[in-house]
């Protein structure tokens, strides 16, 4: 029987390796509770998110010590947005004809979407910090807390909002497109994955494969279109 | 082995590249997005092989949700913050998203119809 105390202490001497550890069992749980349950408004995400908060209550870790080992996690994030690279070399090439017009409907999206969110913060008065975690709420969620902390957003904020907006694009995308009779299957990819990334992508491609490959095409494009425009649009209307 | 060491080789140096230029030449774009678009030249130019990065992209890709979990936690440091602002947040995200989605569908299609390939599937 191990004493309260040394656990404790445990805890504290190998604090890297059970944050990691932590972290990864949290993932897999979450994604095993959705698999059995079948909920469709939130993701094995979401759920690990909620699992680790509620696993550092419980084992009294502070945030400090988290952050602290979660670094060796966190760290694989920027490979992984190397890695979004060779998908838009994979996709570039099934639709290579088109991509002109892909181009410009992205750039309008990513435009659209920068100063809409922009015009509903003017209107409430909120702090900038919230309104540059927003942004980028449409890109891939590594490239989103990328930006959003180069921009001076709030990091945490940016993840869980870009994946409640993954979610709700993959949800409401198909019927919604569906009702404005937009058929076109480089239309509705291309809508799916910009408006709701990766998640959105996994959507499209149970439209169809080519619904999925040009979805696919746009997270990349969606990620490198918004991380330019945000340069110039950021800060527009407000102030 | 060896191929999956050659991808995630090609990756790292692409990121390091990407970092370098991103300090040094073009502070405004992160190091990893920069790191992208190099991968993306790279690979269309035909100077690295797909067959090397196959098993590590495919690794990145399936697992990278699990790498930004940490930074989701740190929602529990501001959470006043968020909770002050809860109805603006969920507004802009419910219509940016609906905008943004509907409007880039109504405009490629626009395009494709114009160009007669609307049914092409």
């Amino acid at each position: 029987m191990i004493e309260r105390e040394e656990m404790q202490m445990i805890l504290e001497q190998y604090s890297d390796l059970v944050v990691v550890s932590l972290n990864i069992c949290a993932f897999v749980l979450g994604a095993w509770i959705i698999k059995v349950t079948r909920i469709k408004f939130i993701n094995a995400f979401i759920v690990a998110l909620l699992i680790v908060i509620m696993a550092l209550q419980m084992l009294k870790i502070d945030y400090q010590t988290y952050a602290e080992g979660s670094k060796y996690i966190s760290f694989l994030l920027g490979p992984s947005v190397v890695a979004l690279g060779y998908m838009l070399h994979k996709h570039v090439s099934v639709i290579r004809r088109s991509i002109v017009p892909i181009l410009i409907s992205v750039s309008l999206g990513a435009i659209a979407n920068i100063l809409l969110v922009n015009v509903i913060f003017l209107a409430f008065d909120v702090d900038r910090s919230i309104i540059y975690s927003i942004q980028p709420k449409s890109v891939t969620t590594a490239i989103a807390i990328t930006l959003s902390e180069q921009n001076g957003g709030i990091v945490p904020l940016t993840a869980i909002i870009t994946a409640f907006t993954g979610i709700l694009g993959s949800i409401i995308g198909p019927p919604l497109l569906r009702l404005c009779r937009i058929t076109s299957p480089v239309a509705r990819g291309l809508a799916m994955g910009t408006s709701a990334h990766g998640i959105g992508t996994a959507r499209a491609l149970e439209l169809g494969a080519k619904e999925g490959a040009v979805a696919g095409l746009a997270i990349g494009l969606m990620g490198a279109i918004t991380s330019l425009m945000l340069l110039f649009l950021k800060d527009f209307l407000v102030f | 082995m060896t191929k999956a060491l050659i991808g995630l080789s090609i990756i790292f140096a692409m990121q390091l590249l990407g970092t370098l230029l991103s300090h040094f030449v073009i502070p405004i774009l992160p190091g990893s997005v920069v790191g992208m678009i190099l991968l993306f030249l790279a690979l269309q130019l035909g100077w690295v092989k797909e067959c090397h990065l196959d098993s590590v992209v495919s690794f990145f890709m399936s697992n990278m949700t699990i790498f930004f979990l940490p930074s989701a936690v740190g929602i529990i440091t501001v959470m006043p913050l968020v909770s002050n602002n809860l109805f603006a947040i969920a507004l802009s995200v419910v219509l940016s998203t609906i905008v943004v989605l509907l409007g880039v569908g109504f405009i490629q299609q626009y395009f494709d119809r114009k160009r007669g390939d609307a049914n092409d599937s």
